[in-house]
């Protein structure tokens, strides 16, 4: 990978050589100090490889006009801007905002003594906007607000639901096997959390949406474990400490959001199965709820997930490898993430009786699954995990002759 | 399709494993269980059956990418999906 280039603008009209500057934090930096005059020239001309970070631009090398005319490429949206000039002590000027600018800064800023700490800050703030795989310039642009309000409005509220109706002579050993499983197979919401938090550390978007999916989820244990208390059965917080360890965060973000996208289909078509296979009223209204709530988080899962597929086909293909993995082997039962990752777990064991419930159920959920995919792959062949397989060979051959 | 023996095959797997795992071929033992293998999981296993699929010009069951585990029995389904399209290989 080349190095980072920072350039300092002046408003001399003489051309500097490119200098190499050693960074602690980043090793070695490009300096360059194009003429005042060859600025625009200087900006068409840049090697396309070349990754511009930052630009220092004198205050008495009109600032404005030089901010627009990098601003105007596409290729330099991320670059870091500072005006250096004397006086910083007033206000930010309306267009430095406006063409988010980073900060005005003194001229000691570039000075020799002063210019590596100058120049390390910029190449954070640079490399935080460049790993952000969906950064966009403006905070409500991005998915998570384009979500939110779909996520408020659709919540179910615990007023639905009164522990006080629950009607004891219609519940059976069964049914409260179910739900015990249920309850503990819903702990697994915490270190997924954990995971997402960690998988995602530099990313805004998709993690504030993990913090609300989330606390949803965590209310699918608590109201299951309090109807429990409620027929007189404790539920142990074992459940939810070692029996719910840290497991290996993801390589590819797009294949961890597609493991979450069957996860929670195949969840909400067990609870729906749930649902319809019990009589008593408030657990039938509760399984409904929490079918609702997983449903709507696959949705979710997969708008994250699609929006990383469109910006690169690398997510693409571990996104279908994911899937293929999942919908094509049963062999040890249905696959989730709460049966899966956990050396103490008996939730693979507790999935595969509540699947006994409803065979099809989970029939139902994958082919849910398979129109996401056929959406995301841009293909509406792809019928079985067979046909992914097959699609995956496809790009595969078509990458390699390219 | 070209005749290719079962010992070929054996060679093509452990080297296909061994780029993917990203370990010497010499640690790919006929018959060790690929999930012991540094790195080897599913993703992994797909992958290596992509390859192998696109190399022969065939297709393997699904199965075959989640039940086989070891080379020996990988290459021995490989062949037997060879010898059904068409070419017997040679033993």
């Amino acid at each position: 990978m080349p190095s980072p280039t920072v350039t300092l603008l002046t408003p001399t009209t003489v051309v500097s050589p490119a200098e190499r500057l050693t960074v602690p934090t980043f090793g070695d930096v490009v300096v360059d100090r194009p003429a005042h005059a060859d600025w625009q020239r200087y900006l068409h001309e840049l090697d396309p490889t070349t990754e511009l970070a930052a630009v220092w631009i004198s205050a008495d090398a009109e600032p404005l006009p030089a901010v627009r005319a990098l601003r105007s490429l596409t290729r330099f949206d991320r670059t870091r801007v500072y005006v250096v000039g004397p006086d910083t002590a007033g206000p930010v000027p309306g267009w430095a905002e406006a063409l988010d600018v980073e900060d005005i800064v003194r001229p000691a800023a570039v000075a020799p003594e002063g210019l590596t700490t100058s120049v390390e800050l910029a190449l954070r703030a640079h490399r935080a906007l460049m790993t952000d795989d969906l950064y966009t310039d403006f905070y409500l642009d991005m998915t998570f607000n384009k979500i939110f309000d779909w996520f408020e409005t659709t919540r179910w509220d615990w007023k639905e639901v009164d522990l006080d109706r629950i009607e004891h002579g219609m519940l059976d050993e069964r049914t409260v096997d179910f739900l015990t499983e249920a309850a503990v197979i819903e702990f697994g919401t915490l270190p997924g959390a954990h995971n997402f938090l960690r998988e995602w550390q530099d990313e805004v978007s998709f993690s504030s949406w993990a913090l609300q999916w989330g606390a949803e989820e965590s209310r699918h244990s608590l109201v299951q474990a309090r109807y429990l208390d409620q027929i007189g059965v404790k539920l142990r917080s074992k459940h939810a400490l070692y029996k719910r360890e840290p497991y290996p965060q993801g390589d590819v973000r797009s294949a961890t959001l597609m493991m979450n996208v069957i996860s929670e289909s195949r969840a909400s078509a067990l609870y729906k199965a749930l649902a319809a296979h019990i009589s008593e009223p408030v657990i039938r209204k509760i399984w409904r709820l929490l079918a609702r709530d997983e449903a709507r988080h696959c949705r979710a899962f997969s708008v994250f997930m699609r929006e990383l597929c469109d910006s690169n086909p690398a997510h693409q293909t571990a996104a279908l490898s994911m899937a293929y993995i999942w919908l094509a082997d049963r062999g040890n039962g249905v696959k989730h993430p709460a049966g899966m990752f956990y050396p103490h777990s008996t939730s693979a064991a507790g999935i595969r009786r509540i699947e006994t419930i409803q065979q099809d159920s989970v029939d139902a959920a994958d082919a849910k699954v398979m129109s996401i995919v056929r959406l995301l792959a841009d293909d509406d062949s792809l019928e079985t995990p067979r046909d992914i397989k097959a699609k995956l060979r496809d790009l595969a051959r078509r990458s390699g002759a390219r | 399709m070209p005749r290719t023996s079962v010992t070929d095959i054996e060679q093509t797997v452990r080297r296909f494993v061994a780029e993917k795992l990203s370990i010497e071929a010499e640690a790919v033992d006929l018959d060790t269980d690929l999930r012991s293998l540094p790195r080897f999981d599913s993703i992994h296993a797909l992958q290596i059956v992509l390859e192998i699929e696109q190399h022969y010009d065939i297709e393997v069951e699904n199965r075959v990418v989640f039940e086989t585990s070891t080379v020996r029995d990988f290459a021995a389904a490989i062949a037997t999906v060879i010898a059904e399209a068409g070419a017997e290989p040679l033993s």
